[in-house]
């Protein structure tokens, strides 16, 4: 027994440590790594090689952008990631040469593990990363023979002259570390390299010399980025040189690593993972799993809030369930437009399904310029083709087709897709594009993000059929506490559609109660009637602080009297 | 560094996939050939880099051409696409200068190789006089924009440079860049985001104004420069955007406000008058005329925006200019009235002989990129007569434009390959004031160039020689915010 842990301990802990990576990555935030590759569009072109090939750390980014795209299948990804992080603790070993103290290696790879909670962290960093560790170790085989004899200065000399500037060119300013295990002259020559080609390169010095392609925002790369190769090169210099610890060493290192892997998973932002999850649920359309996340845990952020909303919607429920879930304003429908990524692409999807097309198709573009690092987006190339598909703009839709079928993920899509290309009939049939169709306006006015209920109406006077722009259309100035407005708008529709949810009943049963009077028979349910009565009673009781309040939390009535 | 690369690539491609066979007994097919782009029967300059091209028949695994010049000479290319050698293309067009070029295009499909009817391409007997083009290039975007920047490309060969792209300071946005008459040793451009300016280079020398002044109203748009290099004419904008709700339409650009200056370098000086600042109506995208007497500009009544959007229609006018005083004329005279016609002008551009003066006409706006209807016009500022460039022009957007200095060519921007990416076209026009086919500008692997693009060309104007600038240092400028301030003219 105590052979075989001698045997296959070291094995052991390492293939413990990859198993809780990719558990952690499989079943905690399976949404993050969707969410990496929806900012990425990998071709298999010579083109887009080239283009990675023309910065340093270039081929770096092109190996991470080709893992990364196997984050579509998140078993896969989590795969790809426990395997990096193994890999990132083995290399650190061999640099320690040491048969002790194994556990030490750990810590560079759990620190990277905390540091990966930030989601801007490209994985271009850790194949640099890893790409530096294995030149050292190879260079630390040819450089040192089996007798301990290490090879002269010249040959050393010369290899660094070759070695930095390729490794530099490959994998960014991590050659540093290269350069510090190989010799002092060798940091000065990498840091010269990196400032000279700073002044040939498009882009700022702090950039080139923090990694173009380390991190998705220019110029900033946070501290544990630089922490992990300085603490890799203090134990890969000094782990060797620490006596050789008894079982007591080991128990406290082990415990150190466990408490360190713990802390690492603590930091990770649970909300901001949240609304990943939303966005992933909203990209593959599950509207159930979207209610059933909200119902464990009320979203109260604007872009949780619409997602939620969005899935009701939807479902057809908005109008009788938008209440049981917190409410702020106009806005949990539609947030207002911001220049990032996430709450973009996600305004463009309620957009898309309300029928707003164009607005869609903008928001879209709007969301893939606003990626950081320049990148192009494989979810958002793909709801471009859509939209000029069903705007009839067949030549651009092709163009992002095209490009698409230089993927692995989006390619049998696009295939697919290519085959409708100018074909009315299957693009009229089409269960989403040819609704979609049917549903798009055609007298034409200027989109205004001030008027979302007036376009809602638009689209619903275009379209009868069109249920969530009548949902949308309702609950905008219910939640816009305009409920003169509100009497309008529930007219119109009620003329046109049977549609009375409870959300409308009871904004209906407030609107006569405002004005002391009885709502025509019919009209607002018993029970709701009922309830109201009971809020009246209560809230006339002692207003917003009534005690008994809180069980109208679910109600227009809550929402437009006491709520914020 | 991409070049490097892509050379060594290409070497390793061709080597590996090329094919190299005889053609014997080909079937002969009555039908022009299937090629992108369409080069046939286009008029190029001598000097132009080869017409490369594909064939959009996929089926087609190899393509084989043969051409023969006119005036002697021969060459045959065979391979996944037509790629000339460019010194050999180079001796051809300028051995046939004046004459033609017929080319002989096969197909190879499964084992069977077709023969396409021939097809010419005339070179003309003008010169470009020119080094090559700079533009824009950006995606169609809407307020968001990710990589981009200012670009020159030299005409004899495939090879671009960038001039500044916004990946030097990130955040930031470079447009509108203007050469004096071609010649870039005077050359501006605007840098709009967080570290705004506008950036004068005269003779090596650069300085940054202030994007925005306060006396203005606004930033500095759209430069134009005088001939003698004095001077600088400029609109200022509050510009807006609007989005279409319609699957044809995107966006709609108008202006609440807009006037007309002149900015003068040398002393820091804008040059205003009431004639071009009015409260009632916009002036918009001033051009001086070759002799730098006359400033052009285009007018519209002011509009209730977005409401009123339909109804921006601009009509040109002009004005007297004296660049010894920097003075302007006492009036103001309409010389196109294309609101009369309910239609709206914009970019208008004379020719450097001082004979035309070309823009683009739509149904209303100014930003005619966006307007599928614009057309291309030409006005005879001899006769004052204006006609529809129908032989230059596409069912999609035709827009932007500006002439050679020998005023025989001219480039614009067109939406004609696929409804939203612009690309560029050059064409030439002959003593009668007839244009040529547009052609395409000339790409290594056009189909795969172009179809891969995800980049709109946008101003695109003929530069004299290399845009000499240094890209680092004026990143570095850019971002320390030290910008010099401009002064009205008492």
């Amino acid at each position: 027994m105590q052979k075989m842990i001698q045997r296959y301990g070291k094995l052991g802990l390492t293939f413990l440590f990859g198993l809780a990576v990719f558990l952690f990555w499989r079943f905690r935030y399976p949404f993050a790594l969707a969410y990496q590759e929806q900012l990425q569009l990998f071709i298999f072109d010579d083109d887009y090689f080239m283009s990675r090939m023309a910065e340093p750390g270039g081929f770096a980014r092109y190996l991470g952008e080709f893992l990364t795209q196997f984050y579509n299948i998140v078993t896969l990804g989590a795969l790809i990631l426990a395997l990096l992080f193994v890999l990132v603790q083995r290399l650190t070993w061999r640099l320690m040469r040491s048969e002790n103290h194994y556990l030490l290696s750990f810590f560079p790879a759990v620190l990277l593990w905390y540091a990966m909670r930030d989601e801007s962290i490209l994985l271009s960093y850790i194949v640099a990363l890893l790409l530096n560790l294995l030149v050292i170790w190879l260079l630390s085989i040819a450089f040192i023979s089996p007798d301990g004899r290490r090879t002269n200065l010249l040959i050393k000399s010369i290899a660094m002259l070759i070695i930095i500037p390729v490794l530099y060119w490959l994998t960014g300013p991590l050659v540093l570390l290269t350069a510090f295990f190989l010799m002092p002259l060798a940091i000065i020559y990498a840091l010269a390299l990196m400032l000279l080609s700073a002044h040939f390169l498009p882009f700022p010095m702090l950039r080139v010399m923090l990694g173009i392609s380390y991190y998705r925002f220019p110029e900033v790369i946070p501290y544990s980025l630089i922490a992990i190769p300085i603490l890799i090169f203090i134990i890969g210099c000094f782990g060797r040189l620490l006596p050789k610890g008894g079982r007591q060493t080991m128990i406290s290192e082990a415990v150190v690593v466990i408490i360190v892997a713990g802390l690492a998973q603590l930091g990770y932002d649970a909300k901001k993972y949240e609304l990943i999850e939303y966005d992933y649920l909203v990209r593959t359309k599950n509207w159930n799993g979207i209610i059933a996340k909200a119902e464990k845990q009320t979203p109260d952020l604007p872009m949780s809030v619409s997602a939620t909303n969005l899935a009701l919607g939807m479902t057809n429920q908005l109008g009788d369930r938008a209440f049981d879930f917190y409410q702020r304003s106009i806005e949990g429908l539609l947030p207002k437009f911001e220049r990032n990524f996430a709450t973009t692409q996600l305004t463009g999807e309620i957009y898309y399904h309300l029928g707003l097309v164009n607005t869609a198709q903008r928001l879209a573009f709007e969301a893939m310029e606003a990626i950081p690092n320049y990148n192009k987006s494989g979810r958002v190339i793909k709801r471009l083709a859509e939209t000029n598909l069903i705007n009839g703009q067949y030549q651009v839709a092709e163009k992002y087709l095209r490009m698409l079928l230089k993927t692995i993920f989006y390619r049998r899509w696009a295939q697919r897709t290519l085959a409708m290309l100018g074909n009315e009939k299957a693009i009229n049939s089409h269960p989403l594009y040819g609704k979609l169709r049917q549903f798009q306006l055609q007298e034409d006015f200027l989109f205004s993000d001030r008027e979302i209920d007036k376009i809602c109406g638009q689209l619903f006077m275009h379209n009868h059929q069109n249920q969530m722009a009548a949902q949308y259309l309702l609950m905008a100035p219910i939640l816009d506490r305009n409920i003169p407005l509100f009497m309008q708008y529930a007219q119109y529709v009620q003329e046109q559609i049977h549609y009375n949810p409870r959300s409308c009943q009871e904004a209906i049963a407030f609107a006569f109660m405002q004005q002391q009077k009885q709502p025509p028979q019919g009209l607002v349910s018993q029970l709701v009637l009922q309830q109201m009565n009971d809020f009246a009673r209560v809230y006339g009781s002692g207003g917003k602080d009534a005690p008994d309040i809180g069980r109208f939390r679910n109600t227009v009535w809550y929402y437009l009297t006491v709520g914020k | 560094m991409r070049k490097l690369l892509y050379a060594i690539y290409c070497l390793c491609i061709c080597m590996v996939f090329s094919c190299t066979e005889k053609i014997d007994h080909p079937t002969v097919v009555d039908a022009l050939p299937p090629i992108y782009p369409d080069y046939i029967d286009v008029t190029v300059p001598a000097e132009i880099a080869p017409l490369n091209f594909n064939s959009t028949d996929s089926t087609a695994s190899c393509i084989d051409v043969v051409v023969k010049g006119s005036k002697g000479g021969e060459l045959h290319v065979q391979g996944n696409y037509a790629d000339f050698d460019i010194s050999e293309w180079h001796q051809l067009t300028e051995q046939n200068k004046g004459g033609k070029l017929t080319l002989t295009v096969c197909m190879k499909h499964g084992d069977e190789w077709r023969q396409y009817r021939d097809f010419t391409i005339s070179v003309s007997p003008h010169a470009l006089d020119e080094w090559g083009l700079t533009y824009r290039r950006i995606a169609p975007g809407y307020e968001v924009f990710s990589k981009m920047g200012l670009y020159q490309r030299d005409l004899t060969t495939f090879d671009e440079y960038a001039i500044i792209e916004n990946t030097q300071v990130p955040g930031m946005c470079v447009n509108c860049h203007s050469a004096c008459q071609t010649d870039p040793s005077k050359f501006v451009f605007h840098v709009r985001g967080d570290h705004g300016a506008t950036m004068f280079q005269i003779d090596g020398q650069r300085e940054w104004l202030k994007a925005s002044s306060d006396q203005l109203g606004g930033s500095m748009v759209y430069p134009y420069w005088h001939p003698s290099g004095k001077y600088c004419a400029f609109s200022t904008n509050q510009t807006r955007q609007g989005f279409h709700v319609v699957p044809n339409e995107r966006i709609e650009v108008f202006d609440l406000s807009s006037d007309v200056f002149v900015y003068h370098p040398a002393t820091h000086e804008l040059i205003m008058d009431s004639l071009l600042a009015t409260k009632d109506w916009s002036e918009n995208s001033p051009v001086f005329s070759p002799d730098g007497r006359t400033l052009y500009y285009m007018t519209c009544r002011q509009q209730d925006y977005p409401m009123h959007y339909k109804n921006e229609q601009y009509n040109l006018c002009k004005i007297a200019f004296d660049s010894e005083t920097g003075r302007y004329g006492e009036r103001v005279d309409t010389i196109f009235n294309a609101v009369a016609m309910g239609k709206s002008l914009t970019w208008p551009r004379p020719s450097y002989d001082g004979k035309y003066l070309l823009f683009t006409l739509s149904d209303y706006g100014y930003f005619s990129i966006w307007h599928e209807e614009s057309q291309q016009w030409l006005l005879d500022l001899k006769t004052g007569e204006a006609r529809e460039l129908k032989e230059i022009n596409s069912p999609k957007a035709d827009s932007y434009h500006n002439w050679t200095t020998n005023s025989r060519w001219i480039v614009f921007t067109s939406r004609r390959d696929d409804g939203l990416y612009s690309r560029l076209y050059l064409s030439s026009i002959d003593d009668h004031g007839r244009f040529s086919k547009p052609f395409m500008l000339p790409q290594r692997n056009p189909q795969e160039y172009y179809s891969e693009s995800i980049y709109s060309f946008n101003t695109p104007d003929f530069t004299k020689s290399k845009v000499s600038f240094d890209y680092y240092s004026a990143g570095e400028e850019i971002a320390s915010d030290q910008r010099d301030t401009t002064r009205v003219r008492p």
